[in-house]
């Protein structure tokens, strides 16, 4: 496609897009493992990194390279539930209340403010500890869901509300177009860019959450997920061990993983954004 | 020459409210304003930003409902119809305005609203052949116009695709605000032009908003000179141009810069600091500068009729 | 006396849009002269080039914009001075030698103080103002010349109408007695009552100051009631150039004959016509003489060659195949 043939020029796409391909095709290759992530012992344990093991095994006695496999392919369902599901809350909210306006914009927008001031960390502790341990990670991931969309919601709901006012709201009006069409057609190629920038954000968000609370053991320590591996690494004492290659696999992936979601965000907003848009469309056409 | 009435605006009135709950200022942007549109007019509501002008526009459109007041258009009640029947509404009653870039969303194609109008307001099943000849009216063609954003186009090309747009329903009432201001003066004449030809061959009568008077001049029949929310002189343009009673449209008529190194500006002028200020006044509201104010004027101004035009001045009563 | 001089003057915008490179030749090898004591005005349509070529005389080249090719001088003390390669003394020239109105320049004053800060602020960085009673005297004198009442230094910009601001910033720019004053479309966005009040306060500053004002704005009206002399510009390039009444009266290039013709005024109701077409992109303008698609009276040289500006009388210049044909007769 031909949009794609852009973004590659952009060098951080290319450079994120490169990096997010590696970390996906590592998340695919989970389906392959040859050892069950959950079961104990199927290895030696605390071998450094050879043929055999080529990211070393692990105090658990579990092949840290087949573990890491399993937590990207986790950690990203964690992460894109929370973001799609919380883009349809921003979206819903942020379009009925930008372009209502009144009283419903208030109330929708009192519940929004209530969640945005909300202390998110104490929170989640608190549900985590709740709920603790029996929380799945898709579970996981729609709670977070409903945490991150208020930040969103307001800047979609700005747009809408500079959108309406604009001349060619004016003129879809006089062109006779219903309401529904009106924000599908009219606004929908603004709103886009933000959707997409915020949810490639949110994921990254959701994934430092996941993270912070698996370090703070209040996730379901069995399933291996970024943090959870992390965590494991932490209490079995792996620095003082010197079993390096634990702990470094989990930081070293996410901070790639974050990097890569970053320049990702980054380029595409760029791309998508109205003006450089409107420049593009002038060039290619002269 | 007995022309029907199109349209009939009476003692029309908008008052915003600006502010919030402890420091509330209410503006009367429009106030008690009264006039006529005949079929095959062009009719000229002038003034300069801040008179009120693109208020009535946006009430007339349906797009603000006035406080109070009354728009009667063919016979009825605008604003009732409005509510109950926008359809048939919309394809009488068509708008062009200022900004031609902003009168097109940018990252759609321009010929989308050509085809939604026509399909929307319910043009017959052949609107392909709808849609060129509108477009042929404003002298372009389908080729020139499918498949390009407005970046595309100049400002005038995108401002005569506007009123190609507002012609497809076959409206006999064009609201055209400030129709020329944001297109080059030298390419204005073509587009004032059009309104007078479309005038002369489908009988369409035109609002035109403007604060130009030179175009208001050469195009348009009569004309309302606005002033702070109230038309202040009222009737045939010939009349009010060359000879304006009111003081504000002298001072305006004056002010217009002439395109001719012969004729300069003589007498010094003073502008005021504050502009809220005269929106407050409850009698004349020109007060401030004007020239011949007396004690009278801080009461209510009655419309008088003076040498064929309506005037809103005590000096002629 | 030449105060300020443009010679073979090439300013193109470097861009580069989905990876190629595209120049926009928004000033393209441009020669003028302006002297002491007049208003020079520069006329032309939306996307002309003119406002560039303002800032490039003002100096303010900044990227993407680049200066390809040819030199601006300034007169400064008898000596003529190439602004481009002055490198750090530009700036301290600027507002007491040259000021600049910018387009818009409602937006000049910063909307968070009062009138008075923006003036110390401007000031201060050019001059010492240590002695603030004595400067605070001397803006209320200047205001005075101005016809602008003093208690305006004391509001904030956003109490004042629109026409008053742009008063305000004229006096902000002139406050110095600089001998170029650079006026970028000052009353465009203005009514019309407010916009007549500017220009002619533009007016009485240059009559007792007598010093030189350029000013840009497409409104011939505007020109005819201030300007000494007038520059039309088309795609980048100045096509005419004469005194003001030359140029009402006695157009030569088909391109100001339209621009005069299509002017309404009140009192006729004569047809007028406007120019065919539109003008063209910046960035691949037509080859030859760039008017040459919309020109009812285009010769096959016009297609091929680009008309040289040239003298048909002592103050009229003309670029046009049009006349040097006539010339060389």
């Amino acid at each position: 496609m031909g949009i794609f043939r852009d973004l590659l020029r952009d060098g951080k796409f290319r450079v994120g897009f490169i990096i997010i391909c590696l970390i996906l095709f590592l998340a695919l290759l989970s389906f392959v493992s040859p050892y069950d992530p959950t079961r104990w012992n199927v290895a030696p344990r605390d071998l450094p990194p050879s043929l055999q093991h080529i990211l070393g095994t692990n105090s658990q006695g579990q092949d840290v390279f087949w573990q890491l496999t399993f937590a990207i392919r986790n950690s990203l369902t964690i992460a894109i539930i929370a973001a799609f599901f919380s883009r349809i809350i921003a979206i819903i909210v942020g379009l009925v209340a930008g372009y209502r306006g009144g009283r419903l914009d208030r109330f929708l927008m009192g519940i929004n403010d209530s969640f945005l001031v909300l202390p998110l960390l104490p929170i989640l502790i608190l549900i985590s500890s709740l709920i603790k341990g029996r929380l799945s990670f898709v579970g996981l991931g729609l709670i977070l869901s409903v945490f991150g969309w208020s930040w969103d919601a307001r800047v979609i709901r700005s747009q809408i509300l500079s959108l309406r006012e604009r001349d060619f709201t004016y003129t879809a009006l006089l062109s006779g177009t219903s309401t529904i069409q009106l924000v599908f057609k009219e606004y929908f190629p603004f709103v886009i860019p933000i959707v997409f920038s915020t949810l490639i954000n949110n994921m990254s968000w959701a994934i430092g959450m996941e993270i912070t609370l698996a370090i703070l053991g209040l996730t379901n320590l069995e399933i291996p997920t970024l943090g959870t591996v992390l965590q494991w690494a932490i209490s079995y004492q792996a620095m003082l061990l010197g079993l390096w290659w634990w702990l470094l696999t989990p930081v070293v992936t996410s901070v790639l993983l974050f990097v890569s979601l970053y320049l990702l965000s980054v380029s595409i907003s760029e791309y998508l954004d109205p003006r450089t848009r409107i420049q593009r469309i002038r060039v290619i056409k002269e | 020459m007995n022309k029907e009435i199109l349209l009939r605006v009476e003692n029309l009135t908008k008052i915003f409210t600006l502010g919030s709950v402890f420091s509330r200022v209410r503006i009367r942007a429009v106030n008690n304003v009264s006039f006529n549109i005949d079929e095959s007019e062009i009719f000229t509501l002038a003034g300069e930003s801040g008179s009120g002008k693109t208020t009535v526009a946006k009430i007339i459109l349906g797009f603000l409902e006035p406080t109070s007041g009354k728009i009667i258009y063919k016979g009825k009640d605008m604003i009732e119809s409005q509510k109950e029947d926008k359809r048939s509404i919309r394809k009488e009653v068509q708008a062009v305005f200022q900004n031609p870039f902003e009168t097109f969303n940018p990252l759609r194609m321009v010929h989308n609203y050509l085809i939604e109008t026509a399909k929307n307001l319910g043009v017959n099943n052949n609107y392909q052949e709808v849609i060129e000849n509108a477009l042929n009216l404003v002298g372009l063609t389908w080729n020139d116009v499918v498949n390009k954003y407005p970046s595309e186009f100049s400002g005038g090309q995108l401002q005569r695709i506007s009123i190609a747009r507002s012609l497809l329903t076959n409206p006999t009432l064009l609201v055209a605000d400030e129709p020329v201001s944001m297109v080059d003066a030298s390419l204005r004449m073509s587009i004032v032009n059009l309104f007078a030809k479309l005038k002369k061959e489908i009988g369409l009568s035109v609002l035109y908003i403007t604060h130009d008077l030179a175009t208001a001049y050469y195009v348009s029949d009569r004309i309302a000179i606005m002033f702070r929310g109230e038309i202040v002189e009222m009737g045939s343009v010939d009349k009010v141009l060359t000879d304006p009673k009111h003081p504000y449209t002298m001072l305006l008529k004056e002010s217009i810069p002439e395109p001719d190194p012969k004729k300069k500006w003589t007498k010094d002028i003073k502008i005021l600091t504050l502009e809220e200020e005269e929106y407050q006044m409850k009698g004349c509201k020109f007060i401030s500068r004007c020239p011949y104010r007396m004690d009278k004027c801080k009461n209510p101004v009655p419309d008088v009729e003076v040498d064929g035009r309506v005037v809103k001045c005590y000096l002629y009563s | 006396m030449e105060i300020l001089k443009a010679e073979n003057l090439k300013a193109y915008y470097l861009l580069d849009i989905g990876g190629k490179l595209h120049s926009v030749r928004a000033v393209d090898n441009i020669n003028i002269s302006i002297k002491e004591d007049e208003i020079y005005g520069i006329a032309g349509e939306s996307g002309c080039g003119k406002s560039t070529l303002i800032k490039t005389l003002y100096g303010m080249v900044e990227p993407p914009l680049n200066v390809v090719d040819g030199k601006v001088y300034y007169r400064i003390d008898n000596e003529y001075k190439n602004i481009f390669s002055m490198n750090g003394s530009l700036e301290s020239i600027r507002w007491n030698y040259i000021s600049y109105i910018p387009q818009g320049s409602m937006s000049v004053l910063n909307p968070v103080v009062k009138i008075i800060e923006s003036f110390w602020d401007f000031i201060g960085s050019h001059v010492d103002i240590s002695d603030k009673s004595t400067w605070r005297k001397n803006i209320e004198e200047h205001f005075a010349l101005l016809g602008l009442p003093t208690k305006v230094l004391d509001a904030y910009p956003h109490q004042l109408s629109g026409g008053m601001r742009q008063r305000v910033t004229i006096a902000l720019a002139t406050i110095l007695n600089p001998k170029i004053i650079v006026a970028d479309e000052p009353s465009t966005a203005l009514d019309v009552v407010a916009q007549r009040a500017v220009i002619q306060l533009l007016k009485e500053i240059q009559k007792s100051l007598k010093n030189t004002i350029i000013l840009v704005t497409h409104d011939m009206g505007v020109h005819a009631s201030i300007s000494d002399r007038i520059a039309i510009m088309y795609a980048g390039k100045i096509v005419e150039e004469a005194p003001t009444s030359e140029i009402f009266e006695n157009p030569l290039h088909p391109y100001t004959k339209y621009l005069i013709g299509a002017l309404p005024k009140i009192g006729d109701k004569s047809y007028k016509v406007s120019a065919p077409g539109a003008p063209p992109s910046l960035i691949n303008p037509p080859s030859g003489c760039r008017f040459h698609p919309r020109c009812s009276q285009a010769m096959e040289e016009c297609k091929v060659n680009v008309p040289e500006l040239i003298n048909v009388n002592s103050e009229h210049r003309v670029a046009c195949f049009l006349y040097s044909k006539e010339r060389e007769l």
